[in-house]
Order: C-alpha cells, then structure tokens, then sequence
C-alpha cells in the first residue's frame, strides 16, 4: 500500500466532546475511541466499468490506504462509517472486495460499524427495501446479509453516542440533540485553490456534516446560514474555518 | 456515367436545368457551368463563393441533372448544413429547384426493422412521384426523422452529428451505401473544428462503401483553400493533399463590401474599454431608422440579450418590429424570426453567429456589427447577410464600443481592400473523435479493425496516424484502459468470433448514439414558464447561482425565476429590473493573427499626418487617442514590441502588447511570469486582453526588486525551454482539466447529459470530468484521452504554434520599455480588466499556508 501520512487534525469541541477533524477527510473522536468518515462508496469505479464508462481501477486501494493510515495515526478501535459505505450492487468477482479483504485482514481487532445509507441497498436483504431505515438496520443486523459478508455490523440511523445522534441524511437527524451525518459531499470554495471538500459546521441544526471519504465523490457548495462554517480539507491539512 | 456525360452537353438547349433558370429569367454564372460540367464529369470539389452568390444551385446543379436522366431508387444525396437552423431553408430551397427541373423519386418503402411486422405487409411497390428533400436534424420532427433511417427520401439535408448517428444504424449505413452525392455546404464553418473531422470520418465511411461517391463543398474564401479541399477531398495517396481528380472552383466576381463606422461626435467622451457598446445607441437606432430592414450582429448571446433590451426601451414604433435571435432560443422563436426576416415583417434583429450562415433574406438591407468582429473573415462573412443577390452590394455599418476598436475598424478596412482573410486550419490526430466514431462504426455492424484503420489514415484528419495512437484508441474502447491496464468488468466494445468490433449490447448502443457528436454544451437547463410553453435553453452553470425570486433577462424578457426541478428553470414574468444576464461560454473568440498584425500596422501610422487618413475615417477619429498615447508613452508598431511600466495606485504594474489575440498572451503572461519570478522569486496576478497582458506583482517591492530593464525582458520571451516553462507556468494541469470534459464527452467517457430528463439508468454514473480527470491522473496517468486533453490545451488552447510564432517576431523585434507617468490608452482596458489569475513561483505547500494565513487575516479566526 502506498505510504500516506494522515496529516495534524484541528481540533473542535461539539456539545463539550472534542473532535480532531483530518484532512483527509475524517473525524477522530477520543472519547469514543472511534475514526468517523461518510460516504465511502466501495467500488464506485467498478460500477461505471460495469456500464461501460472506462474509469481506472485503484481508487477504492486507494482509499482504503488512507483510512489505514488514519487508523495508523489515531490508534482508534472503532471505525463509523455514516452512511453509503458501498455505490452500487455487491458482485462477488469485483476486485474491490480483495482490496477490503485486504485491509479487514490487516485490521482484525477493528469494530467496523456502518449507519446504512441510500447506496447501501445492497448490505440488507431485498424484503427490507420498503421499511423505514431504522427498521431496515434491525432486521439487516438480524439476518447477517451484505454486511456480515464485508464485516461490519449495521447501526440504526439515528444511533446515539455520549448524546450525539449519528445519521446519514442531514435531514433526517432527530430534532432537538447534536448530530454528525455524511451525505451531502459538503466543499468549499476556497480563495486560490478551487473547491475543497469540507466539514460543514450546521449552527442551526447543531450538526456536523463530513466531507465525503471516497476522493471519486462530488463536492457541493452548499449555502451555509448564518453561524455555519465550512473547514476545507487542503492535503493534510484542515483551514480554519469560512464562515458561512 | 460516362453515358450521362456523353448526353448532358448534347441536349443543353433542353436541359432541364438551364431551362429552368431561363423561365425565372436568369442565366447561370460561369462559375455555376463550371461547377455542373465537373459534377458531370464524374469529379468532386470545392466551390468558393460569397454568401449570397446562387452557390447552392450551383452545387445543387449536377444532382439536379442526375435525379432528372437517372431517377433516383434509393437516397442519392445528403446535404450537410453546419447549423439545425438552416436545415429547414436548404430544404425548401432544394425542393424549389427539384420542382423547378421536374425531377422525380420511385422509392421502395423499405422494410420495417420491426420484428414484430412482416416486412411483405410493408414493402409497397415503388412508385414515380416527385423527388422529396427529406430532413434529418436534432430538429427534426419524428416522421422526418423515421423517413430519414428508413431512406424514403432521395435527398436528405442533415447535419454532420445526425449523418454519424445515421451511420451507427445497420439499416440506414446499408440504404447510404448506394449514394452518389454528398454536398457540404458552408464548409469553411466546419472545417477548423472537431465536427469537421467527424464528417471526414463519415465521408471516408461513405466512400469506402462507394467509391464513385461524389463529394462537393461550398465555402467561403478562406486563407487555406488547398488544405480546405484536402480535407473533403483527400488524395488517398497523401492525404494531406487534395486528390488530383478534385477540382476548386471559384466565382471570380468580386462581391463589393462598403464598410461605415458610427464615430463619436468631435470632442464626445468615447470610452477607453468596455465592450457592450451601449453609448453608441441612439446612434444605432437612427441608423437603423434609416434602412428598410437591419441584422444588428453581436459577439455574444448576452450581449444580444442586453442591447435587445436596450432597443427596447426606446423602440418608436411596434416592439413587434424588432426580433432577437440566437443559440439558445427555443426553435419555434428562432423560426418566427427567421420567417419575419424573409418576410420582411421585422425592422431589425438582434443577433449572433447562429445567423451569420447562409439562410437567404433578401429583405435585409444592412448590418451593423456590435464591437469587434475579431477577424476580417467574419467581417466579411457578417457583411454578405446584407445584399444577398450576386452582384449588390453587401453594406455593413461597424459600431466599435471603445476607443481602440474605432482602430481596430480602420486595420479591417485595410485588410477588407487588400482582400486578406485568415486561415482555418483543419485539427489533427483529435483522438476523442475517433474513439467515438471506432465505437460508431462497431454499434452499426461488427468491423474490422485493420480495415477500419486504413479507412481512417486516409482522411486529412487522421493521415500518418501513428500505430501506437490506433492501438491506444483500440485499447481504450476495448478494454477500458491503457495498454498496461484491463478492465474485464469493462465492457463496450468485444470481439466477435472472426475478431471484428462489435457491441452486443443493446444499452451500450443506445448510450453511445445519445453521445455522438462532438458539440459539448454545457449541461443545459430547459427554461419554461410555470403556465407552460419553452423560452430556450440557459446553462447550468448560471441558473444555478441563481435563488428563486431573482430574475434574469433572456429571450428579450426580464424572468424571475420560480423554481428549478428536473433540468427545467421555471420562470414568470419579472416585475422589477433583472439582476443578471446569462453568461453563455465561448463568448471570448481571440483576435485573428492576420487583423493583429494590420491593428499594429493601422496605430503605428504616425498620428500627426492628415493626408494618411483621407480614405480611413477611422484613422482619423483615432488621431486623438493615437497621440495621446505617443505623447505619454510610444506606439507599438510592426517590428516593434511596446512595453510599459506604469505605477498604478494598486502598484507596479507592466503592460506589454503582442498584439497575436487573447489565447497567445495568456501563454505569454504565464510564461514571462514565470521567467521573471525567477530573478526574484515573487507572485503575479495576471489579466489579457486581444491586444496584450499585464502583469500585476504582488509584493510590494514590485519590479523595482527586479531592476528590470530590456535586456531582461528579451530574456524572458525567450523561444528555449518554451514547452517546458509553459508547462511549469501556466497551471497545465488545471487548464488540461477543464478541457477534458469535452474530450470526455466526445469519447464516451461521461455519461451523456440529456436536458430535461436524468433516466433512473443514468442515476449512479454521475460523476463530473473534473473528478474523472483527478481520478485518471492518479490512477491511469498514461491514459489516451489525457494525453489528448493536454495536447489540446497546448496546441488549440494556447495555440502553441501561434505562441512560438509570436515569441518568433518578438526576438526580431526592437523592444521599447517606457515608464509612462499615468495609465496610457492602450494600459487602461488591460487595467480595468484585470482579474485574479494568480501565478506562483512558490510551492504548493507555502501557497496553501499563504491562503491559510489570508483567511485567519480576513476572519480573525
């Protein structure tokens, strides 16, 4: 795997729990010994392969090398994933799933967990589809489908931890506590060097939205209210923060 | 044929032809019998005519003859149009003339493709009526375009993205392969782009299938007329060379040009930049007034937008007199203005290039042109709009919009006399253009590769196309990859059992014919009212800066923008005044070479001698500012390169004027940047214009650090080292990165974008060229379509070779380095345009820091 450095977090404390945020797109959070990261998408470049777009294998490798890295650099016993861990379908021959049986096997003790997001059709049975997602996470839990097959145990979305409420959607975060979700590929555009993907800090909503992990994932600009801020992932490094 | 020629001379006194021209009172001009004799004969060529000269009947006149001694039995012509919107006037005016010689059809309906029909219950017998001229375009209605692949018409008027896509179906490439004619028309418009290289595919594709295809364009003069008949008619032994068999034919009279510049009063405060022209109002619509009927041409659609709006507000008479007309309009507006023009119902209209083609309206009587034509061709071509019967004069009314351009006027009235046009030269080796039509050609029917290559290499195109860059094409249709690197998920292109191409599969199929063609838009959103009933098309990009409630002028209207859903702006009526004009790309044509060169020319003229001016007004309105100039600073010349030094309030700033057109000085500025940076290690914003750049340090010390003197400057215009300090200069990669979209989407590469709808197929393929491009870079940095994106940055973009010819006359010039105490004439546009385009000589670490640091400054975080 390709030597990667993980980079010097910034630091920012969410309802009194500290957070280090990482440039490479991901959240260390202490307390819970646990790395966070969003929106994964396993084998996205399979997927355009599949329909005959000819996108270059690696980019899953790849990513898998920089989440070890973090690992690496955080010591962190927990791995949360906030949703589309996988894009698309689960085929048993696609060379991604090397590439995860590579990093579970050099990651043995580690807790993978995963909030089941809208590309994650495929972690839970078929029958599920139609059911409301905190019931699709139960019955998938239950009956150790795609998710048992990649290792991970499936989370409801909504989960709480130390009372912050983990989600996928944004919207869909329970009202009236702090949540941290992914889904929305949150960037910024920053002065000199282009849009950046970013942590969005949701004042409003006492919310942090994580920048997608994958790097063949879409950035968005969203339009911040007042008291959001946007932390842009520049390499290794997180700049202070835009405000909104 | 060589019946038909033994006969046709024979019985000229009752050739259908010259009678009917003689029954509408017209004798054929020479160049119109020259052209029918040469078709006769079997040959095929080039005829370069003005707009407005019969130059479609003379092409036309040999298939005329043709259809009428052997009546066609299966389509026998296709005319190529550059643009949809002057299919439907071709159409009609070859349908006149079909009626007018009484040519006939006795077309088969041809089997249905559908299995669910037995082709007996279809097939009729043939039968003699009279010879239709079908369409086949974007425009098309269903039944036309059913017609079309079907082959029930003889003739068909089509555009060269719709005779790909004919091309991609087994049934219609078989009912083509009988075909005798194929006729260009404004092949100069299509020559210098990638949609000309996908037609000398296509023609190759016909010829290869019958070789006595004859093949006719028609042209305006352009600077490379060999090289424009090479391209249709390439010497299957040279391709780089027109066949021997080709003929070029040209209409000999001269078409008179009468130019008039609408110049600020004596002592009028004209400005020094700008480019909307505004000012010169009032001046426009008396002359307007002053004609029957007006086409008031602008380089950009905005532009068309805001001066529509401007007449508008002091129109005197019926607003319905006054049209607007371009690109994005819906087709049904376009055709209303189109028919107003003919008709002679509107006063004037506003428009862009989507007018400046051929479509006949004798009613418009002269055409003004909104600020720089950027070249003298367009000026010409713009010119030919007006007097559009052989022999009138074609009257064009120039309207500068700043100070220079009144000189620009005067170095295109030069050029105008001495008859000087530019060249267009044909692209070559466009990779992503042939991985679209290897996979055209594989969707029709399974193909052989070797042949297929062979076919190729003898286009002008792709002649001497070297082996490794077919093998790469192959490879990235076949396997997705690079040569190293394959793919077995990937899957578009297979072999059959004999090794030919084929695509089995049916959604691959119809995936590739939704992309082809070469014309990359960006993703446009349909704008409709919330009642119902389409305005147009705006891009993407701009309706999505906007939030509902802003409003924004667009076909002539101030729109206030309801919501946005599904690809589709719906809009109502706007009550206040709008906020915005939509930002269309491609609005910014670099100034030719060849009108550079007669602008240098035009402000060295020494300002001082009245006698010169006598037959330029323009020079003389231009005496002012030409010796305000030469008393603050000098005038640039040919053989001599001006560069200024001038404190501004913002700081140093030094300007320098090439005078080779925006492109070129973008390549320039980065790389003097870059040279000077060196010296003294320091950061340049940078802006240009079609005239020079300026650049812009950006500490404080400025060019004092630099002590920069001529010596210096020669230095850093430098020809040594020229590929690989543009490419540490100028952001290469960033520049290589925007233009990989449209190569990208030329090659199948992105998913197509289908306006208005996102088929739930297409849902999880989104992904944009930019993160395609980071992801090939990292991944496949060898890839073929990289490799073409970078070339294209340095060759079309930055025009490369235009850039070393620049730098070429720079290192025999005399450079003159002054420090004027104030902004000078030529400065001011340069300064009041600059922009933010940074340059750095530092690295990217120490850049990131550095825009850290602005931040925590700007914020206090």
């Amino acid at each position: 795997m390709p030597d990667v450095d993980a980079g010097t977090p910034r630091t920012i404390a969410i309802d009194g729990e500290a957070l280090a945020l990482y440039g490479e797109r991901a959240l260390h959070w202490p307390a819970i010994d646990a790395l966070l990261i969003a929106d994964l998408h396993l084998g996205k470049g399979e997927v355009f392969r599949r329909a005959g777009l000819a996108v270059p294998r690696g980019g899953t490798a790849s990513d898998l090398a920089r989440l070890a890295a973090l690992l690496g650099a955080t010591r962190a016993s927990r791995l949360l994933i906030l949703g589309d861990v996988l894009h698309g379908a689960l085929h048993a021959d696609a060379r991604w799933r090397e590439d995860w049986a590579t990093f579970r096997a050099a990651h043995r003790a580690l807790n993978v967990e995963a909030i089941v997001g809208n590309h994650d059709r495929a972690l839970v049975p078929k029958v599920a589809s139609s059911m409301a997602p905190a019931a699709v996470a139960s019955t998938a839990a239950e009956s150790g489908s795609g998710a048992a097959a990649l290792g991970l145990a499936l989370r409801d979305d909504g989960a709480v931890e130390r009372g912050i409420a983990l989600c996928h959607e944004p919207n869909r975060a329970p009202a009236g506590r702090p949540s941290l979700c992914g889904h929305r590929h949150p960037a910024a555009k920053v002065p000199g060097l282009g849009k950046l993907p970013a942590f969005w800090w949701r004042a409003a909503q006492c919310q942090l939205v994580l920048p997608a992990f994958s790097t063949f994932t879409g950035r968005i600009a969203p339009r911040p209210s007042a008291g959001d801020a946007l932390y842009a992932c520049a390499g290794h490094a997180v700049l202070p923060p835009l405000p909104g | 044929m060589a019946e038909r020629r033994r006969r046709a001379p024979a019985v000229e006194a009752t050739d259908p032809l010259e009678r009917w021209f003689a029954a509408r009172g017209f004798a054929p001009a020479e160049f119109q019998r020259a052209t029918w004799n040469a078709q006769g004969a079997g040959r095929s060529g080039l005829v370069n005519a003005p707009t407005g000269s019969g130059k479609t009947l003379a092409v036309a006149g040999g298939p005329l003859r043709d259809a009428v001694l052997d009546v066609p039995t299966a389509p026998r012509l296709l005319w190529i149009t550059p643009l949809k919107a002057l299919a439907e006037d071709t159409r009609r005016a070859l349908q006149v003339a079909a009626e007018g010689v009484g040519a006939m059809q006795a077309i088969a309906a041809a089997p249905s493709s559908s299995p669910s029909k037995p082709a007996a219950v279809r097939q009729r017998a043939p039968k003699l009526e009279p010879l239709r001229v079908g369409l086949r375009t974007g425009d098309a209605s269903s039944a036309d375009r059913a017609r079309a692949r079907r082959g029930a018409d003889a003739w068909t008027v089509t555009t060269p993205e719709s005779l790909s896509l004919l091309l991609s179906y087994a049934d219609s490439a078989a009912a083509l392969s009988n075909l005798r004619w194929l006729i260009v028309d404004e092949w100069h418009e299509l020559l210098g782009s990638k949609r000309g290289v996908l037609l000398q595919l296509a023609i190759a594709r016909l010829r290869a299938a019958n070789p006595r295809l004859q093949v006719w364009g028609v042209s305006a003069t352009v600077g490379n007329p060999e090289e424009a008949l090479a391209a249709l008619c390439p010497d299957p032994s040279d391709p780089h060379r027109p066949s021997p068999r080709a003929v070029r034919i040209v209409d000999a009279r001269p078409k008179p040009i009468e130019l008039t510049t609408l110049l600020p009063a004596t002592g009028e405060r004209f400005p020094f930049a700008g480019h909307l022209g505004l000012k010169q109002l009032p001046r426009v619509v008396q002359t307007i007034f002053g004609a029957a009927s007006t086409l008031l041409f602008t380089n950009t659609r905005a532009q068309a937008e805001l001066w529509h709006q401007a007449l508008s507000a002091v129109w005197p008479e019926d607003l319905g007199t006054l049209g607007l007309h371009h690109g994005s309009l819906d087709a049904e507006a376009r055709r209303a203005v189109e028919q107003g023009l003919r008709d002679g119902g509107l006063r004037c209209v506003v428009a862009t290039s989507s007018l400046d083609l051929g479509v006949d309206f004798p009613a418009v009587a002269q055409v003004l042109q909104v600020g720089s034509p950027k070249s003298v061709a367009r000026l010409v071509q713009r010119a030919g709009r007006s007097g559009h019967r052989p022999g009138e004069t074609a009257r064009v009314v120039a309207v500068p919009s700043h100070a220079l351009e009144i000189i620009e006027y005067a170095a295109l009235r030069r050029a105008l006399r001495d008859g000087q046009l530019e060249p267009r030269p044909p692209p070559r080796l466009c990779l992503d253009v042939l991985a679209q039509h290897v996979v055209s050609c594989a969707v029709a029917a399974p193909t052989d590769a070797d042949a297929l290559r062979s076919e190729v290499r003898g286009t002008h195109a792709y002649a001497g196309l070297p082996d490794a860059a077919w093998a790469a094409v192959l490879a990235y249709v076949e396997t997705g990859g690079s040569a190293l690197q394959h793919y077995p998920e990937h899957r578009r292109i297979e072999r059959d059992a004999e090794g030919r191409l084929t695509v089995p599969d049916r959604r691959q199929q119809q995936r590739h014919r939704l992309s082809i063609g070469t014309i990359v838009a960006d993703g446009s959103v349909s704008v409709q009212w919330l009642k119902g009933g389409r305005l147009g098309s705006v891009e993407e990009s701009f309706v999505a800066r906007l939030a509902p409630g802003e409003s924004f002028l667009f076909a002539g209207r101030a729109l206030e923008l309801v919501q946005l859903r599904d690809m589709t702006a719906y809009v109502r009526l706007a009550k206040g005044k709008p906020s915005a004009v939509p930002r269309w790309g491609g609005g910014t044509l670099p100034l030719s070479d060849t009108l550079g060169h007669r602008l240098q020319a035009a402000l060295a003229e020494a300002p001082g001698d009245a006698g010169d001016d006598a037959d330029s007004p323009e020079l003389a309105a231009s005496r002012p500012l030409r010796a305000l100039q030469q008393k603050l600073s000098a005038l640039p010349a040919p053989g001599r390169l001006l560069a200024e030094v001038i404190a501004t309030r913002e700081g140093p700033r030094l300007f320098v004027y090439p005078f080779a057109g925006r492109h070129v000085h973008e390549g320039l500025a980065a790389l003097v940047a870059l040279r000077l940076g060196r010296i003294a290690s320091n950061t340049f914003g940078i802006a240009v214009n079609d005239y020079g750049f300026v650049l812009a340090p950006h500490t404080k010390r400025g060019f004092a650090a630099l002590d920069l003197d001529v010596a210096m400057l020669r230095a850093a215009f430098e020809r040594t080292h020229l590929r690989e300090d543009l490419a540490a200069s100028l952001n290469l990669s960033e520049m290589a990165r925007r233009q990989f979209r449209e190569v990208a989407r030329i090659a199948g590469l992105l998913p197509p974008s289908l306006p208005g709808r996102a088929p739930r197929s297409l849902k999880s393929l989104q992904a944009g060229s930019g993160l395609l491009f980071d992801v090939l870079r990292q991944h496949d940095p060898g890839h073929v379509l990289l490799a073409q994106a970078e070339s294209e940055v340095f060759y079309a973009q930055l025009d490369a070779t235009r850039l070393a010819q620049a730098l070429a006359g720079i290192a025999a010039a005399e450079i003159t380095l002054v420090t004027p105490p104030t902004l000078t004439p030529l400065a001011f546009p340069l300064w009041a345009e600059q922009q933010r385009g940074t340059l750095s000589t530092e690295d990217w670490k120490s850049r990131v820091q550095r825009a850290a640091e602005r931040l925590e400054e700007a914020h206090g975080a």
